[in-house]
């Protein structure tokens, strides 16, 4: 032994059940807040993915820009990349439609356009094709190809590069035709949008706003990826923000639970070495070193616990990432299943210490205060003024009640902790389901009025119709029908005669669209986070219910002693029972 | 040379119709190498006595000196840093610390002190009080004779101005009380060290130098007429 402080990892291990259940809620806490801020992690990750795929990696975008416009944005110190895509109306390959545009290069990435082979059009006779098209016509890089441009020109143009295939013109079966800059110039824009993409770090709100004021372009000329700004939590009004407000709320709740639970904890370790602190303060140790051996025991159990409560916060978002992969492939399919959160982990790592420092710190100075007196006259109290008799309690209750009362005033700390975990374990229940409710948040789809068939017809579909699927059994017209739009609710989700029964009654000009897969899935996603949401509120309750128990266990071991006093008087069990 | 010497030293415990006076003008003072004894009635005022000579609680009017320094007026961490270097506690109940084995309790005071113990010194120490042996045993592998008698190690460890003993054969049978006060009485013959012990046993009070009765609050001096 070479120092005092030694003294604390002693208690530690000759307390082990003690230090058990301590390092326990320490873990349980870190693991919470690890898994929650990992899990919003990954899911913010995944979504900005999913926006990056489907949108385009800019923020915002200047419909039908002029030349001034584009050369003083592009000229801003705080725009990262910004390009320009045009398009260019309506052409003709063969007699067959295609649409023609026209992509500045640096900007093309950002907006998926990925070039797989070759290089951009830079020469007027040069175009670049997408592959399906190409492949299609088993045509290759070099190849020359006759297109109608949109001006009535016909010429046969060389492709000069291929692209990657965009779902949306590969599905309508249109091949999008990018021209030169040259070309582009030559022809009149249907549209253009010039896409913007500020550096990081910029406030793009305010960015966006000075650009709009010294340009004077009008609010309508301004696009903004809604999606992106919100995941960079750049708008207001959304629901990522709404996601980092629920981590925020779990964060807080996590740290009060486990500081009221530790302070508990170490409370009792404190309360029951008052003697012994008494005895150090006798043979020498001053206040500070009191403190410091509290502090470092403290010390021990978050070295101990933080490590064991990252790897388990770990575990959760593995098996939670795992569970949502499982459950929802298609919300949730291209989640990643390994996450390492720097965010999660740093919460965690903040939380542990947080809690544990905060916890220790009232009961180290409870320890420092003992007085050296404690250790001579061998009483196990901390000395409190007698406050005044409660005299009238036993005059208006029975005397056991009276005694409760009594026993629960003298220890106001006593009864402040205990009113608190249990203050703390109904605001949970009750707080929880309402702030944290997936219905509230908007994520619950099955409402009473959620169609299940939808008709929809550009032409106008007869009365007759409605009148015979209103007759018809099993569903029911939704809303208002139009000639266009008809919603239909079945009685039975696998009524699938009825459905075929409906498809016999409509001709091709009507679509009818079955919605009931997409209606299960957002159910399962709402499912998911109601099992999230909900399990992470019976954690919370088990921290709570320990933190219960714990408390309650204190207090009667803390008064033992009287009790055995009574038992002699005649003081029957039931009578103890009152006592609460 | 005086090592302790009390001037005046008043006490008194609650106001008005519930006050009490557990010490009333207690003048004492004890020579260095001294081993001397207390005794006196339960509620007599012994060890409020005690609890201001070593500076544990506070005195309502009076000076304690110890060492030539007035303990009182000394700051909370000026006190401590005093308390550790001279005073050493010994108690009825042995108050040892359960967690550390028995050198490790007779180390802790010099510990508290930022130093490395005197591994000579602290040896020398168990082979008087027996302990060679069990020093590596935790308090509760031993006997209350053998804990005492490691209370008697940690009070001499860091070889205090004044050893207080509070009636330290109080928890003991009479042979283990023989062993401890032929310890306090080696302590002070060997190593010169002062010692005040609180007694009820008149015949172990009679091993001391001098002995002080306290009786409702007043300290008289046995046999001092006789001197």
């Amino acid at each position: 032994m070479k120092n005092y402080l030694v003294l604390a990892p002693k208690y530690l291990s000759g307390h082990k059940n003690r230090t058990r259940l301590t390092i326990f809620s320490v873990i349980m806490a870190v693991a919470l807040v690890v898994g929650v801020f990992s899990m919003l992690d990954a899911l913010v990750k995944f979504e900005k993915a999913q926006v990056l795929k489907s949108e385009g990696n800019y923020h915002i975008l200047i419909r039908n820009p002029n030349k001034t416009e584009i050369d003083t944005i592009k000229s801003r110190i705080d725009v990262e990349n910004s390009g320009t895509l045009k398009d260019l109306g309506e052409g003709k390959i063969d007699d067959e439609v295609c649409a023609l545009g026209f992509m500045d290069e640096n900007f093309a990435g950002n907006l998926n356009i990925v070039l797989v082979e070759g290089n951009a059009p830079i020469n007027d006779h040069e175009i670049m094709l997408e592959k399906w098209y190409l492949d299609q016509l088993a045509l290759n890089r070099g190849d020359t190809i006759n297109i109608t441009l949109s001006n009535g020109i016909t010429n046969d143009y060389v492709i000069s590069g291929v692209i990657d295939d965009w779902g949306a013109t590969k599905a309508a079966s249109i091949p999008f035709v990018f021209v030169s800059p040259g070309t582009s110039e030559g022809l009149t824009a249907v549209t253009s949008q010039y896409f913007v993409l500020f550096k990081e770090g910029v406030n793009i709100q305010n960015a966006e706003k000075e650009i709009a004021a010294i340009l004077n372009i009008p609010e309508d000329r301004i696009g903004y990826n809604e999606g992106l700004l919100a995941l960079m939590l750049q708008t207001k009004n959304n629901r990522v923000l709404t996601f980092y407000l629920i981590g925020a709320v779990l964060f807080g709740l996590v740290l009060v639970t486990g500081i009221v639970m530790i302070y508990n904890t170490f409370n009792i370790s404190v309360m029951d070495r008052v003697r012994q602190f008494g005895l150090l303060r006798c043979i020498g140790a001053s206040k500070k070193q009191i403190r410091r051996m509290v502090r470092r025991e403290s010390l021990i159990i978050s070295l101990l616990a933080i490590p064991l409560g990252v790897l388990a916060g770990m575990l959760i978002t593995f098996v939670c990432s795992g569970i949502l992969k499982i459950y929802n492939p298609h919300l949730f399919g291209d989640i990643s299943i390994f996450n390492f959160s720097a965010i999660g982990i740093g919460a965690g790592v903040l939380t542990g210490f947080l809690t544990v420092f905060i916890a220790s710190m009232l009961p180290a100075q409870k320890a420092a205060k003992v007085s050296p007196v404690n250790a001579v006259s061998g009483s196990a109290e901390i000395k409190i003024s007698i406050r005044q008799k409660r005299g009238f309690l036993t005059r208006v209750f029975p005397v056991e009640i009276a005694m409760g009362v009594n026993s629960a005033m003298n220890k106001k700390r006593t009864l402040i902790l205990m009113t608190s975990s249990i203050a703390i374990s109904i605001i949970l229940f009750l707080g929880f389901s309402v702030l944290v409710n997936p219905a509230f948040m908007g994520m619950k789809t099955d409402k009473p009025y959620t169609e299940d068939l939808t008709l929809t017809s550009d032409q106008a579909m007869s009365p007759e119709l409605l009148k015979k699927l209103s007759q018809l059994e099993g569903t029911e017209i939704l809303g208002n029908p139009t000639e266009h739009v008809i919603d239909l609710q079945l009685r039975d989700k696998n009524d699938e005669q009825t459905v075929s029964e409906v498809g016999g009654m409509i001709d091709e000009t009507i679509t009818l669209h079955d919605k009931r897969q997409m209606n299960a899935e957002a159910n399962n996603a709402f499912m998911t986070m109601a099992v999230f949401i909900y399990g992470f509120v019976a954690v919370i309750a088990v921290i709570s219910m320990l933190n219960m128990i714990n408390t309650m266990n204190t207090s009667v071991m803390s008064r033992a002693n009287i009790w055995q006093c009574c038992g002699p008087w005649g003081c029957q069990t039931n009578s103890l029972i009152k006592w609460f | 040379m005086n090592i302790l010497s009390t001037i005046d030293l008043c006490k008194t415990y609650g106001k008005a119709d519930t006050k009490v006076i557990a010490l009333n003008k207690v003048s004492i003072s004890v020579s260095k190498g001294e081993f001397v004894s207390v005794i006196g009635p339960s509620g007599s005022g012994k060890s409020t006595l005690l609890n201001m000579v070593g500076a544990l609680d506070q005195p309502t009017s009076g000076t304690v000196r110890i060492d030539g320094r007035d303990i009182h007026t000394m700051k909370e961490e000026e006190l401590s840093v005093f308390r550790r270097r001279n005073i050493g506690f010994i108690f009825q109940s042995f108050n040892l610390i359960p967690e550390l084995n028995v050198e490790e309790n007779i180390v802790l005071p010099i510990l508290l002190d930022y130093q490395q113990p005197d591994k000579h010194y602290i040896n020398e120490l168990l082979g008087i009080l027996g302990l060679t042996e069990r020093k590596h045993h935790l308090p509760s592998q031993l006997s209350g004779g053998q804990q005492q008698r490691v209370a008697i190690g940690r009070a001499l460890a860091t070889k205090p101005a004044l050893i207080l003993a509070d009636e330290p054969t109080g928890n003991l049978d009479s042979k283990n009380s023989q062993d401890v006060m032929n310890l306090l009485k080696l302590s002070v013959d060997q190593y010169n060290q002062t010692v005040m012990m609180i007694t009820h046993n008149h015949s172990y009070a009679s091993f001391a130098d001098r002995v002080f009765e306290v009786k409702d609050g007043m300290v008289r001096e046995l046999g001092e007429d006789r001197r």
